[in-house]
């Protein structure tokens, strides 16, 4: 009889001791990338590719490249969440040979953390994303619309890009 | 003849007497030994692994008093009291928990003593209770992008006056080291029934529960304990 306890004991106690909650898992949710849609112009319902496109943010006076030289029509950036404002630049027809058209967007938003759990700690979401584009004489750029005022998931698009 | 015979049967009858007379005080003292040695009593005590954790783990502090009273041959009402203080400095999160805590309930000895010893295997069942403050001093953000540096955010939050209740198993053993001086080792599993919640953060060490699952109510803890027995009566 009390060996039975004993043993059901240390059982217990050893699968406590061994918690998933060390480890913080890929499938938590955590802070959002900024999903971003690229669409025509012309014809704003149609996805339209940005050929060779390069996103870059500068860092501690570094440029950190995001994608380089890719076409296609969406992009998931992250917004800096130790700050209110992150600062993009959308190259256009950038390749080896060519520089292509640089773009300067600047998102400002307001950030909230929440708390996830022991392993994972806080995730940041976003609020009252506005973006804004710099004019100069040549931007590829036509407008850019938020569609979305929490960004919380990665399951929507919360901007879209017309060009 | 008849001289000897007769001295013989006063021999015989002194020697009877005398075993009868020896026989008789044997019993005597059995029924004393049974008696008397089993203690009725107070038993109050402290634990002595906290203060010991407390001087190597500069991240923990506490002490607990501990006392049971023997109701029936096996059964013992019980009670502890607590306060802990534990700082949770993990590589994300930094915070801190301190409060103090109350334990009632009752032990059941299934150990069957031999005669004059007042030794224990026992199991218990515990209702515990704890008023506690919390304060989140920083953390982490969870992004799983590398693309920003991450630090941590330094943000302090303190949650005061919080109560967490809870369930507890007990399995323990007490042994006699000297005249009414005990010592006594315990494993205890805790289920926590209910707690208040820190808006926008959770508990993660509640005393006397100690260290919170984010999966389960589930809570373990173990006690190294050392008590005196004031006797107050035999039975």
């Amino acid at each position: 009889m009390f060996k039975k306890i004993i043993f059901s004991v240390l059982l217990i106690a050893l699968s406590v001791s061994c918690t998933r909650d060390d480890i913080c898992t890929e499938e938590t949710p955590k802070t959002p990338l900024l999903i971003i849609n690229f669409k025509s112009k012309i014809n704003p319902l149609l996805a339209k590719e940005v050929p060779d496109l390069t996103v870059t943010t500068i860092i501690n006076d570094e440029n950190v490249d995001l994608y380089k030289s890719v076409t296609r029509d969406s992009i998931a950036i992250p917004l800096n969440t130790l700050a209110d404002t992150t600062d993009y630049l959308l190259i256009r027809g950038n390749t080896t040979n060519t520089d292509g058209n640089t773009d300067s967007i600047t998102f400002t938003y307001q950030r909230d953390n929440i708390y996830i759990n022991r392993a994972c700690a806080f995730k940041t979401i976003y609020k009252n994303l506005i973006t804004q584009l710099e004019i100069e004489e040549n931007n590829w750029i036509n407008e850019i619309e938020v569609n979305t005022l929490i960004i919380e998931n990665e399951e929507n698009t919360h901007v879209t890009i017309f060009h | 003849m008849k001289r000897t015979l007769t001295l013989l049967f006063f021999i015989k009858i002194l020697f009877l007497s005398e075993f009868n007379g020896y026989a008789q005080k044997k019993e005597i003292k059995i029924n004393d030994t049974i008696t008397k040695n089993n203690k009725y009593g107070l038993r109050i005590g402290v634990d002595i692994a906290r203060p010991v954790i407390s001087l190597f783990d500069e991240n923990f502090s506490g002490f607990e008093v501990m006392a049971d009273y023997r109701l029936t041959h096996r059964f013992y009402i019980a009670v502890e009291y607590g306060f802990d203080q534990d700082n949770q400095t993990e590589s994300n999160l930094i915070a801190a928990s301190k409060g103090s805590y109350l334990k009632i309930g009752g032990d059941f000895n299934a150990y069957n003593n031999w005669i004059g010893m007042n030794n224990a295997i026992y199991v218990g069942l515990r209702y515990g209770v704890s008023t506690f403050d919390q304060n989140l001093e920083g953390y982490t953000i969870y992004t799983g992008d590398s693309t920003f540096p991450g630090t941590m955010v330094f943000d302090p939050r303190s949650y005061e006056g919080l109560t967490a209740q809870w369930a507890e198993f007990i399995f323990g053993i007490k042994t006699e080291i000297l005249t009414n001086l005990f010592l006594s080792i315990n494993l205890q599993l805790k289920n926590k029934f209910s707690e208040d919640i820190p808006e926008n953060f959770n508990n993660l060490y509640i005393p006397g529960f100690n260290k919170t699952n984010d999966y389960g109510n589930f809570g373990v803890g173990f006690g190294y304990g050392i008590s005196y027995l004031i006797p107050i009566y035999k039975k």
